[in-house]
């Protein structure tokens, strides 16, 4: 175990084998390339995706199945694109963006998943341009 | 960068595993066929910079923002249960 600083929690201790390699990063932030997930009984089923490297980088995110029941990602091609193995465990987590004290108005973003391999401990930020996933998808309205 | 003139049918090589070839160039815009190896990543750039921009404003959500909208998912939730 190791301590972390974070901008929203402060310091936290985190489980080093619990740390996600990400070789590309989050697309905009390239350089910080080991991440965290951090969850809290208070913003369940939301958690954050926090760099371990850097306090004030994290994502809020949830899992896309939540919202979406039929969201599918082709895993053979994200398995040939990340060159990953035909065993590992996949799961995915989507970005989630609330403007400011408007948390009716949160989106969440189907169209660039986060695809988090546990078997390696390694994750790509995906983009399925065709999808007709929404890169903003409201969570509370319609 | 380096610019170069091509005519349509003719294309362009980078490195040795990726082509790019002009299809059809028309009054406005142009087809292009990218040949690339599945762990190149080819996008249009419109989409990688809103994806981009999407993970900024994530960042810039509060965590008291974040304790609101978990409470109002929990809501939603009971209020489906009671539809059923």
């Amino acid at each position: 175990m190791f301590e972390i600083q974070t901008r929203k929690f402060g310091r936290i201790e985190i489980d080093e084998a619990k740390i996600i390699v990400m070789p590309d990063g989050m697309l905009g932030f390239e350089g910080q390339k080991r991440y965290v997930l951090i969850q809290d009984k208070g913003m369940e089923p939301f958690k954050l995706y926090q760099a371990v490297d850097n306090p004030d980088l994290a994502f809020f995110v949830i899992d896309p199945l939540l919202i979406l029941e039929g969201y599918r990602v082709d895993r053979n091609r994200v398995i040939k694109a990340a060159a990953w193995g035909k065993g590992d465990k996949i799961s995915y987590l989507a970005v989630a963006t609330i403007p400011d004290e408007k948390p009716e108005q949160m989106t969440v973003n189907l169209m660039g998943p986060i695809a988090i391999n546990s078997t390696r401990g390694e994750s790509y930020q995906l983009i399925l341009e065709n999808s007709g996933y929404a890169l903003k998808h409201p969570l509370f309205q319609g | 960068m380096l610019v170069l003139t091509r005519k349509s049918g003719e294309s362009i090589r980078i490195s040795d595993d990726i082509v790019v070839k002009v299809f059809e160039i028309g009054k406005n815009k142009v087809r292009i066929g990218i040949d690339a190896p599945a762990t190149v990543s080819v996008l249009r750039n419109e989409v990688y910079e809103e994806i981009q921009k999407e993970n900024i404003l994530s960042l810039q959500g509060s965590v008291s923002d974040l304790a609101k909208a978990a409470a109002l998912w929990t809501d939603k939730g009971k209020k489906k249960d009671r539809e059923k």
